[in-house]
């Protein structure tokens, strides 16, 4: 009896314990990719991610360039490294278990190319792109936020 | 001696044995009194009817009846086991706590006004000055789409 009462305690605590934590801290994953219109192979690393990049930008081909991740407080500031001088500067302002409110500002090195406000379902990402690479191509960023 | 004196000696009224001297004239009133002697006859068959009643009683014996029902007086009773108390055991607090994560981990099912507008993107600022801005939500798969799209380049497809 003693047992069960424990166990009841310690599953009621940690039940108070979880949500807690979990409205806490923000996870972010960001990956820069370049868009093109030449057909090229496709990366395993975009495996999850390219059927439906293909299907609501209609490039022909996406390239992985890099990747960053970093786990935030809510609120509080970020920022990820993606590759080539390109850096998410992110700020979590609000997050819980159906939306991840952020303020995202896009840059190459110095120059800014994209300051933006957000809105986004945990785990559903979002696509920022459009600035251009040259030849045809462009980059986007993939933002999933948990 | 009278004989409700004699009465009371032949029954033991009073709870004290006669003296000597109350014996002898017990027994000197009794030779002498027909209605005593015959009281002090019946009752000499009553005793004599009873004794022999009782010793054909078979009273048992105490000593060996108390070890026979000492062992089972120390054991304690058999506990009746019910087939579902350890489900009930179990099940209880899984069931309690089942409960509370319920309360607590409830699904989120957006209100209408949430589920309208939970992806958004309320501001959008390109870099490009000349770069023309839109935001789409993919019905499909949800994704939330920013686009600045440099008037440079080819652009989407």
């Amino acid at each position: 009896m003693k047992t069960t009462r424990l166990l009841l305690g310690l599953l009621v605590f940690a039940g108070l314990l979880l949500p807690a934590g979990a409205a806490e801290n923000t996870h972010l994953r960001a990956i820069l990719v370049v868009a093109s219109n030449d057909r090229g192979p496709s990366d395993k690393r975009l495996a999850a991610y390219e059927p439906t990049l293909r299907n609501i930008l209609r490039f022909e081909s996406y390239r992985f360039i890099g990747e960053g991740s970093t786990s935030l407080a809510v609120p509080a500031k970020g920022s990820l490294s993606l590759g080539q001088g390109h850096r998410l500067e992110v700020e979590t302002e609000e997050a819980d278990r159906r939306t991840v409110h952020l303020r995202v500002s896009w840059f190459d090195g110095d120059r800014v190319l994209m300051r933006t406000v957000i809105s986004q379902r945990p785990g559903v990402p979002a696509v920022l792109g459009g600035p251009a690479r040259g030849n045809g191509e462009v980059y986007a960023v993939i933002v999933v936020g948990r | 001696m009278q004989c409700t004196e004699c009465e009371r000696l032949m029954l033991g009224k009073g709870g004290v044995p006669p003296s000597p001297g109350q014996a002898a004239d017990y027994a000197a009133h009794l030779a002498d009194c027909a209605d005593c002697r015959r009281l002090h006859a019946d009752l000499a068959t009553v005793f004599k009817t009873w004794k022999s009643d009782t010793e054909q009683i078979a009273v048992p014996d105490a000593v060996a009846a108390w070890r026979q029902l000492r062992p089972a007086l120390q054991s304690p009773p058999a506990r009746v086991r019910h087939r579902l108390a350890p489900l009930f055991w179990i099940g209880a607090p899984l069931a309690a706590a089942a409960a509370l994560a319920l309360v607590i981990y409830r699904p989120a099912l957006p209100s209408a006004s949430e589920a309208a507008m939970p992806v958004r993107a309320e501001f959008v600022e390109a870099g490009n000055p000349s770069a023309s801005t839109m935001v789409y939500v993919d019905k499909a798969s949800g994704w939330l789409v920013v686009w600045a799209a440099d008037t440079s380049s080819n652009g989407k497809g």
